[in-house]
């Protein structure tokens, strides 16, 4: 097999079609690309969300899922003693806030049951 | 018959942990296809004695083109199983699926545009191929925008099925647009039925370039598609491990 253009110019040019050419091989990468990077972030937000509300369920000494064995042994490490008083306020605030949204949750649920 | 593994498919937990194992894979493969397709097509492939060097545009027009369509098939059958079986999966891989193939189809469009100005002399006519075309991208903006429409999860579930199933009437007309009308699209270049009109050495790379984009679309739905399970099932023990074994890495 051989290449069919004899130099870098003439691949570029194409015969006068080169700005037809490439200008939509670069929007196929431009896709591509967000094709692959819209869900990598998609995925940073989401795992730490999850993490942030698994966290602050514990430092609650409660849990939003049913592992009661992984909150209390993370909460006997000592996160009682360790945090301070603010940062302590401040993780209860947003424990507080995340246990609305999931009422408003099951308000929602309830909703499409009776539906 | 055995139904196990129909259930196994619609368990979350079991396709998380599968398509774990199965995405750096399809990924290297569809890497190494889609470099293989596009430098063949853009360098190697001889010019069409028509149209000159613009019909490499193909090798991204018609698989982006194939896929949109084929996407939004494959959002209808879903929608199917979430209304007769209210299988979660099913729901999840609609949502996800909607915003790949608008991108898909928005592609298509412009890579249509740009390879319509050197050959019919102008970017756009309203012609059957494209007009439909252009519906298939509003139908695929309107499913993603009546699902964040709607907050309830089992509610918008049921529209956005609804929804889909109502839209595929544009696939057959999309299909077969170019036989039913004047059109200035040209017709099919790979049928089922028929011998290829293409010269093998352009036809290999526009083969290739097809799967390369079928295993992308695969990949980029697998990446999608893990992500939404954990935030659906963000309440169970399964993905509070999951997450907390990432931290600890």
């Amino acid at each position: 097999m051989t290449m069919y253009f004899e130099n870098l110019a003439s691949l570029i040019h194409m015969g006068g079609h080169g700005v037809y050419v490439w200008s939509a091989y670069g929007m196929g990468l431009l896709i591509i690309v967000y094709n692959i990077v819209s869900p990598l972030r998609f995925r940073e937000r989401i795992v730490s969300q999850i993490q942030r509300q698994v966290r602050s369920s514990q430092s609650r000494g409660w849990n939003l899922g049913v592992d009661k064995s992984l909150s209390l042994s993370k909460s006997s490490n000592g996160n009682k003693n360790q945090r301070s008083g603010a940062d302590r306020e401040q993780k209860l605030t947003i424990a507080r806030q995340q246990e609305d949204s999931v009422n408003i949750k099951a308000q929602g649920a309830r909703e499409g049951e009776v539906e | 018959m055995n139904w196990t593994f129909f259930h196994k498919l619609g368990s979350p937990k079991w396709f998380y942990e599968i398509s774990g194992k199965w995405l750096p894979w399809l990924a290297i493969v569809a890497a190494l296809l889609m470099a293989t397709g596009l430098i063949w097509g853009l360098v190697f492939a001889p010019p069409d004695y028509l149209q000159g060097n613009s019909y490499r545009i193909i090798f991204i027009h018609v698989p982006t083109a194939f896929l949109a369509s084929a996407i939004y098939v494959m959002m209808a059958f879903a929608g199917i199983v979430t209304l007769v079986w209210k299988m979660k999966l099913a729901d999840m891989a609609l949502k996800c699926c909607a915003p790949i193939g608008a991108s898909f189809c928005l592609l298509a469009l412009i890579t249509g545009a740009i390879w319509g100005k050197p050959t019919w002399g102008t970017w756009w006519v309203w012609d059957a191929r494209l007009t439909s075309m252009l519906i298939l991208l509003f139908l695929y903006m309107g499913v993603i925008a009546l699902r964040g429409a709607m907050r309830n999860t089992n509610t918008s579930a049921k529209a956005c099925a609804i929804l889909t199933l109502v839209g595929v009437i544009n696939i057959p007309i999309i299909k077969f647009s170019v036989q039913w009308w004047n059109t200035l699209h040209q017709g099919a270049t790979l049928k089922l039925t028929e011998k290829p009109s293409m010269a093998p050495e352009m036809l290999w790379p526009l083969l290739i370039s097809i799967a390369a984009f079928y295993l992308f679309f695969t990949v980029v739905l697998i990446l999608r598609l893990r992500t939404e399970i954990l935030d659906r099932e963000r309440r169970t023990k399964w993905v509070h491990k999951t997450v907390l074994a990432r931290q600890e890495n």
